[in-house]
């Protein structure tokens, strides 16, 4: 990993789902580290496409996806995986929580899938440094709640501090915004970003919701970056 | 070890399908492994119903019947042999010892051994078990009876009680010989065997109460003869039902078998009873198999309810797998994390099956000891239990690899998006 390569360095790269037609051709997208970007499109542009070919999850067809110096379309899938759980904190849009655990024990479970996020911690048990984050974004509280006592505004902040613990480098959320209220939505939005700050992520705010692009340094269209938006009317889920 | 208390956490959140699966498993492992118990209890208890005995003699006639009267009083005696050949058995050098038996009488269902004192001191049960009694002795005195642990507990005799004997073997008799009562002198312990429901009395008992018969009628009322009478006589005994033979060396055994197989003044069978029985086990191996069989299934469908449950669960558990992928998880640990979901299940299942059939085993040991007269070991861990245990687990893992690769490939495809 070098410190002088972007945060995410994209050039033409070109996907599509198997047997179907390209969902994604973007030829460039770069976005700096520490960068707070908001990436606007409507439903069936290749938003969730473009976040699982960044999380490493799927895997280009061809072109470069350069995360932090690493390309992840010349990787094995497992070290994708690997790469995923040591630098990328992500938030659903909803649903984020494994129901049979606890908030603190879904808030620390990055730290007991990779070693990493456990290391950045640096020493401090991982109950220790959920309760610090719980506390910025508000949440002690409901440590010791069982999910499902949670509202949706509740379980979204609990996803933000699963996300950022051990500070990843790359926060990605895919419209977390999206079952909450006008003034929970700032808010919420407001609270992600300082603490991204504090841990220095680069964050990657997908939404439809144009009004909220003002939280943000840079907004992208996806429609204008991704060709193969503009050529077909709509995609997969 | 996050992967086993991620399993931990879910299983114990679907807690009521989670208990209702381990307590299938346990219940169909618990059959297995009792239909297992039985089988070699019953194969223990019956090839050891007769031990250190080396031959059975009898009057000429097939060598099962001999076998089934003698030693498992079950079906009618042949025909009487004379006490005089009992008496060259005896005197023959290659004899260590010899015991006359005679049957025919009975005792509200339970047959009634008329022998010698000799008996008690050469019969041996499962394992080399000696006659212990419980109370009192075994007497020649003419009107005393021994009786078995369970003919005392079922009819609950103590030492001393007066039972009339019967004539024939039937549950019911058309003829009880309460002119002669017998009086209770002494009380066995329980062995695990056909002796335990059995009543021994002395030969000149059963000679006893025949005296005045005449072609197998009973004498008239009025021409009954007094106990006290009998008790004094000095009996001669003509005929026996068969011989208990001690060889005094076990490589004499088999020519002693020929020997009096073809004896010229008597037409003898003579039989061997350690091999005949391992014989007639062997031929009633199939039904064994066939039980066998059955418990094995059952084992199958209660891993297949597992494998049902877990199967299950996958639909509404895509958003987790999806959680987990987007945190690091490869789909390597979904699959482990099904797997030893899996292995929780059977395993836990296996074990509590292996508690329940101890539960089960004391539970079914008196009425088994009861009713089939055989007794069944709870100690211990046989290698097959083991085995059975170890089989039950595997095969219990490799079902679980079903859903466990169903869950990876769906991992695969749904990636990070999450479907509901």
């Amino acid at each position: 990993m070098d410190h002088e390569s972007p945060a995410i360095d994209i050039s033409l790269l070109k996907f599509s789902y198997p047997g179907g037609q390209a969902v994604l051709d973007i030829p460039e997208l770069k976005v700096n580290r520490g960068e707070k970007v908001f990436i606007h499109g409507p439903s069936g542009s290749g938003k969730t496409t473009l976040l699982g070919v960044l999380s490493g999850i799927l895997n280009a067809d061809s072109g470069r996806v350069s995360v932090h110096g690493v390309d992840l379309a010349n990787v094995s899938s497992r070290e994708r995986d690997i790469f995923r759980g040591d630098h990328v904190g992500y938030i659903f849009q909803m649903f984020n929580l494994i129901p049979y655990l606890s908030v603190i024990e879904n808030i620390i479970l990055p730290c007991s899938i990779s070693e990493r996020r456990k290391a950045n911690l640096a020493g401090r048990n991982p109950e220790v440094a959920a309760q610090v984050i719980a506390k910025r974004l508000d949440i002690s509280h409901l440590l010791p709640k069982s999910i499902t006592e949670l509202s949706v505004g509740e379980q979204q902040r609990v996803a933000a501090a699963r996300a950022l613990i051990g500070a990843p480098k790359l926060l990605i959320a895919d419209e977390p915004t999206s079952a909450l209220d006008v003034d929970h939505r700032d808010e919420f939005i407001a609270l992600l970003n300082s603490v991204a700050e504090e841990s220095r992520a680069t964050v990657l705010f997908v939404s439809h919701d144009q009004s909220l692009a003002r939280h943000f340094h840079r907004q992208l269209s996806l429609p204008t970056l991704n060709r193969a938006a503009t050529l077909r009317g709509g995609r997969r889920p | 070890m996050i992967i086993f208390k991620l399993a931990v956490k879910s299983l114990a959140m679907r807690r009521v399908v989670t208990s209702l699966t381990i307590i299938s498993i346990a219940l169909s492992t618990a059959l297995l492994m009792v239909v297992e118990r039985v089988r070699v209890s019953a194969h223990d208890s019956f090839t050891g119903a007769i031990s250190q005995t080396d031959l059975i003699i009898g009057a000429r006639g097939g060598a099962l019947p001999l076998l089934l009267n003698a030693v498992f009083h079950i079906g009618t005696p042949a025909a009487n042999m004379k006490f005089a050949t009992f008496e060259q058995i005896k005197a023959d050098p290659k004899t260590a010892w010899a015991v006359p038996i005679t049957m025919g009488d009975s005792h509200r269902g339970y047959r009634v051994v008329a022998t010698t004192g000799d008996f008690f001191a050469h019969f041996r049960t499962r394992r080399d078990h000696i006659l212990e009694f419980a109370s009192g002795n075994f007497s020649e005195q003419t009107f005393t009876a021994v009786v078995g642990s369970s003919v005392a507990r079922r009819l609950n005799y103590k030492l001393g009680d007066k039972l009339a004997l019967s004539h024939g073997i039937g549950e019911v008799s058309f003829h009880n010989h309460d002119d002669h009562p017998f009086r209770v002198g002494g009380i066995l312990q329980a062995t695990g065997s056909p002796v335990d429901r059995s009543i021994f009395v002395p030969l000149s008992g059963i000679e006893a109460i025949h005296t005045g018969w005449h072609d197998g009628a009973p004498p008239r009322r009025d021409h009954a003869v007094p106990s006290d009478l009998l008790a004094a006589e000095k009996f001669v005994i003509d005929e026996i039902s068969a011989v208990f033979v001690g060889a005094r060396s076990k490589a004499d055994i088999l020519a002693m078998q020929r020997y009096w197989g073809d004896y010229k003044k008597e037409p003898l069978t003579a039989v061997i009873p350690g091999v005949a029985l391992d014989e007639l086990w062997e031929g009633l191996a199939y039904g064994e198999e066939a039980l066998r069989l059955v418990a094995v299934f059952v084992v199958l469908v209660g891993l297949t309810g597992m494998l049902v449950s877990v199967y299950n669960s996958l639909n509404e558990r895509r958003r987790e797998m999806a959680i987990l992928r987007s945190l690091g998880a490869t789909p390597r640990v979904i699959f482990g994390l099904l797997v030893t979901e899996a292995g929780i299940l059977v395993g836990l299942g296996a074990a509590l099956g292996v508690v329940l059939t101890r539960v089960l085993l004391v539970g079914i040991q008196p009425m088994v000891a009861n009713q089939f007269g055989f007794y069944l070991a709870v100690d211990g861990f046989s290698s097959v239990e083991i085995i059975y245990f170890c089989a039950t687990l595997i095969s219990g893992l490799l079902l679980g690899a079903i859903p466990a690769w169903r869950a990876y490939r769906q991992s695969l495809s749904d990636g990070l998006v999450i479907r509901l």
